[in-house]
């Protein structure tokens, strides 16, 4: 296998001193960007961008990837501990992290996510050296159309994440598809729900949303200290990993993985959307999902397993077609240029030694991450026995600071405190908030997609059975909506073959 | 104000003799403090990129007795970044870039500012658009084009230059030309690249690596003169188009700003374009094609880019 | 207010929400020729939320709906406060830069959550309370170097 010798080559070049150094510098400073709320792996990717490009060559791009797959690891840490997703892609770890942490699990939650970003990572980076090429083509199939079908896909598949009251769970959804039109329409052009606000023109971003219907809701539900601290009894075990939930969720952070792989890999579709993809279909598949969202352990498996892989495929499309699919990687592709390289379809044949050099440093840097985060472990699940008459007030002022440091404004603030209190509202009132989050991401997606499928079908609806791909989604589709059905009639005879062979 | 005339006169007199603009004729008393460089856009993007290499470029040659400081004021599609600056009349230690949101955010009344808020300093290169199609296509060149009935252009955003070029091109080559608007460059190349679309317009330093490596084929470009990058491939006036737009990279102050300042900062700006910093650190790098445009014709280009976004929003039904 | 009324009102605020929603849409443009235009999903979307939302109305108002419980007196007057102290960040920021107010921020919060003036508390409040948005302040501002607004003293 030639890859694999080249990607040795890499690995070696990568040990050098300088790169490694960069490679640490990234995953540190990327596991602080992931964990701090508001700031997330865009934004800080392109903070750091001139400090990483002075660094110049290999560790240049070491430092930058090191940023953005570090935030990765980091994002679960504030999701478990305090219910605030770090970054957006790991909205999802908060479903079933945090209320581990509040079980006093904490240590264990943590050592799932750092397990699942590491296989994640392990599997990602597998397809990226094995597969990049010919997925980077394939994934040039998806156009409007095809997103369009995945999307319609996606939205059936996270259909199971609604509360106990369906209606309200189709209503929040609902209200996420509205906040998600806000802005700037960007196919035919009207400023829609702004208002005459200038702040609200570009959109309402998506992490500062997550962090007040999550964030500052779970922490204005435990404000009085008389309630709570009766969870947080010191217990030494509380603070450390268990080897054996790995095992135990083998088939999570596998699906996880190949799920955010694939997703990952699509231009304009993101880590948030593969994540909540994977934790979907690990309920799906589960044989106890009503444990899903009360602390179950593959409830943080398998987005954890995702995001991490997506974020390797991300860069795929990056590096071997000069695509830059998310807002990070055009940083990322700011950055080559920089650098004098041209990234493009030839920047594996022109500058080859480079990108297995870069691709070398991902294999470093995720081993890295894995001793840090382990490491860090005890350390980061003590930080809930601190008062809360302490820790709150810290955290609001990393809120504070993070979400103005998303887009150099106070007007986040505002938006936060306003998704803070509107959380609170329909959390009392029986609506969930997850759907609220997956309507506000897949939302604009499938929107836009619809209606650049119409403008190139002139108006026809057809082009979505007459292309392939996109039939065969729709196909999925509805097997994804009868398989509860299906489900329901094979559990009806394997109970009756039980009973048979109980009584036999 | 005795003082400044005195020298202001001793340094005309030293500028006639040389024949050279780059002499500062109040070299004392301006600028007087730092230059606030405002970039309304994030960092990492190609607002930021060009901002900073200005600054970079003018550092490095220490053609001003003071610094740059570039800052970020993100937010509002520009509109926060270049109403804080169209805001301060008269300020002359502040300065912009253009963009295509300089025109579009005013014009969809989403801006406290409009171009009119502004001087014009001087623009010191541009960026012209490359029509190109997939190497699997059929069309081998314009007039294959106009041949069909309807085509599907990707453009980033409903009001850009891509929009206005493929507006351009219907009215010249009588095809109906249909624009998809995406979310960024990189979902724009992916939507070509992958066959979604028939057509193209992009900037040569998005479309080159693709051109070199024979996924895509241009056929035109948008300039009055070919392109450095794409020596073999025509202009559209050559093909007999009336088509000619390009993205202009100029700096821009608050209104309100005197002579003398726009004649101090038109000496240095051409310092910059012609110098060999910006040629390596820019031109070379993002495949801009050199130009310097003094105040004056910058500010009737700038007008005439207004009336042209203006007009494609109206067809639209925006404003 | 009982929680079941405060789910009524917001159930049939919903609704009229989303009957704006739909106005807003027609006003946007339903269709853009043969193409669904900027309106076409706000139209469809403020018509779900109106329809479901009534639905959830009739089940409040008809007894069908049983919610978990309410927000003590206590909790809420927290979440006021704390809520309030936020906005006051927002609004002083312009004034005192973001470092001053975070600090007075956090000092009001951590007397909201615990009002109590124990010099254990204290001792622990105060330090970390000018210390902490200190230290961002030298995180974001200079490492990160991310223009955090300033006030009196540069900070």
């Amino acid at each position: 296998m030639e890859v694999f010798s080249l990607l040795f080559e890499g690995i070696a070049q990568a040990a050098e001193p300088t790169t490694l150094l960069a490679t640490l510098f990234g995953v540190i400073i990327g596991l602080l960007i992931g964990a701090l709320p508001g700031l997330g792996p865009s934004a800080g990717v392109a903070i750091m961008l001139p400090v990483a490009i002075s660094l110049g060559g290999v560790p240049a791009l070491a430092c930058l990837a090191g940023i953005y797959y570090g935030s990765m690891f980091g994002g679960a840490v504030t999701s478990i501990l305090l219910g605030i997703p770090g970054d957006p892609p790991s909205v999802m770890t908060v479903m079933d992290g945090y209320p581990m942490a509040k079980n006093g699990e904490a240590g264990r939650a943590l050592g799932m996510s750092v397990f699942a970003s590491f296989i994640g990572g392990l599997i990602g980076l597998i397809g990226l050296v094995t597969l990049s090429v010919p997925i980077a083509s394939a994934a040039l199939a998806f156009g409007p159309t095809e997103m369009t079908a995945l999307m319609i896909f996606a939205l059936s598949l996270v259909s199971v994440l609604g509360g106990r009251n369906a209606i309200k769970g189709f209503v929040a959804l609902a209200l996420g598809f509205w906040v998600g039109m806000i802005g700037l329409d960007p196919i035919a052009g009207p400023i829609r729900f702004t208002w005459g606000s200038m702040d609200l023109f570009d959109g309402v971003d998506f992490s500062v949303v997550a962090v007040g219907l999550f964030g500052l809701t779970a922490m204005f539900l435990s404000l009085n200290e008389t309630a709570t601290s009766g969870l947080q009894k010191f217990k030494f075990s509380s603070l450390f990993p268990r080897i054996k939930d790995a095992v135990s969720s083998r088939f999570d952070l596998l699906q996880g993985s190949i799920t955010g792989f694939f997703v990952g890999v699509l231009p304009g579709i993101g880590a948030t959307a593969a994540t909540m993809m994977a934790y979907a279909t690990s309920k799906r598949m589960s044989k106890t999902p009503e444990k899903y969202g009360t602390g179950h352990i593959q409830g943080i498996a398998a987005p954890e397993a995702a995001n991490n892989s997506a974020s390797y495929a991300s860069m795929i499309p990056l590096f071997t077609l000069g695509i830059p699919g998310s807002a990070t990687t055009a940083v990322m592709m700011a950055g080559l240029l920089m650098l004098g390289l041209q990234p493009g379809p030839l920047l594996f044949i022109n500058n080859g030694d480079f990108i297995w050099a870069v691709f070398g440093s991902f294999w470093i840097g995720n081993l890295m991450l894995v001793f840090l985060t382990l490491l860090l472990t005890p350390f980061l699940a003590s930080i809930l026995f601190i008062a809360t008459a302490i820790l709150y007030p810290i955290v609001f002022a990393i809120i504070a600071f993070g979400v103005f440091a998303i887009d150099y404004s106070m007007s986040g603030l505002m938006i936060a405190l306003a998704a803070g209190v509107i959380g609170l509202v329909l959390l009392k009132l029986d609506y969930p908030p997850v759907p609220l989050v997956l309507g506000l991401i897949l939302g604009p997606m499938l929107e836009r997609n619809i209606r650049r499928t119409m403008i190139q079908s002139q108006g026809d609806l057809m082009v979505f059975i007459e292309r392939p791909i996109a039939l065969a989604l729709f196909i999925l589709t509805i097997l994804v909506i009868a398989w509860p059905i299906i489900r329901n009639m094979m559990g009806k005879k394997s109970n009756a073959l039980l009973e048979v062979s109980n009584s036999g | 104000m005795k003082r400044f005339a005195k020298s202001g006169a001793v340094l005309g007199a030293s500028l006639l003799a040389l024949g050279a603009t780059t002499a500062p004729i109040f070299a004392q008393d301006y600028p007087s403090r730092d230059i606030e460089m405002i970039i309304p856009f994030g960092v990492g993007g190609g607002s930021d990129v060009l901002a900073r290499t200005i600054a970079s470029v003018i550092g490095e040659k220490e053609l001003l007795p003071v610094q740059i400081l570039p800052e970020n004021r993100p937010g509002g599609s520009g509109a926060v970044g270049y109403g804080y600056v169209g805001q301060q009349q008269g300020n002359d230690h502040l300065i912009a870039t253009v963009s295509v949101s300089f025109f579009t955010t005013p014009l969809l009344g989403a801006s406290p500012v409009s171009y009119e808020d502004f001087t014009p300093l001087a623009a010191i290169s541009y960026s012209p658009y490359v029509l190109a199609v997939p190497t699997s296509s059929p069309y081998e060149s314009v007039d294959d084009l106009a041949e069909v009935d309807r085509l599907t252009t990707a453009t980033v955003g409903v009001v850009s230059d891509a929009a206005l070029l493929a507006d351009m091109l219907t009215d010249s080559a009588g095809v109906q030309i249909d624009a998809v608007p995406f979310d960024g460059e990189g979902e724009a190349l992916a939507a070509i690249l992958g066959g979604h679309v028939d057509i193209v317009f992009m900037n040569p330093s998005e479309l080159l690596a693709q051109t070199e490596a024979g996924t895509l084929r241009p056929l035109a470009v948008s300039s009055a003169e070919r392109v450095e990058a794409f020596p073999d491939v025509p202009t559209f006036t050559e093909l007999g188009h009336d088509i000619e737009h390009v993205q202009l990279r100029g700096l821009v102050m608050p209104g309100g700003v005197s002579e003398e300042v726009v004649d101090y900062w038109e000496g240095i700006l051409e310092e910059v374009a012609t110098s060999d910093e910006w040629r390596e650190q820019y031109i070379e790098t993002y495949y801009d094609s050199p130009a310097y445009l003094n105040s004056e014709e910058f500010a009737a280009l700038i007008e005439q880019t207004n009336d042209r976004y203006r007009a494609i929003m109206e067809e639209q039904g925006l404003i | 207010m009982s929680i079941t009324r405060v789910d009524q009102i917001f159930a049939l605020f919903l609704v009229l929400f989303g009957f704006y929603i739909v106005w807003s849409g027609f006003d946007y443009g339903y269709m853009n020729g043969t193409t669904p235009g900027a309106g076409f999903f706000p139209v469809l979307i403020g018509g779900a939320i109106s329809v479901l939302s009534a639905f959830n109305l009739y089940r409040a108002v008809a007894g069908k709906e049983r919610l978990s419980g309410g927000v003590a007196k206590d909790d809420i007057a927290k979440i006021v406060l704390i809520s309030l102290a936020i906005a006051a960040v927002i609004f002083l920021t312009p004034f005192l830069g973001l470092t001053l107010s975070v600090i007075a921020f956090m000092l009001a919060a951590g007397f909201i959550i615990r009002p109590s003036l124990a010099p254990g508390f204290l001792l622990r409040l105060i330090p970390v309370a000018i210390l902490f948005p200190l230290f961002l302040r030298l995180a974001f501002g200079v490492w990160l170097r991310i223009p955090v607004p300033t006030g009196p003293f540069g900070l």
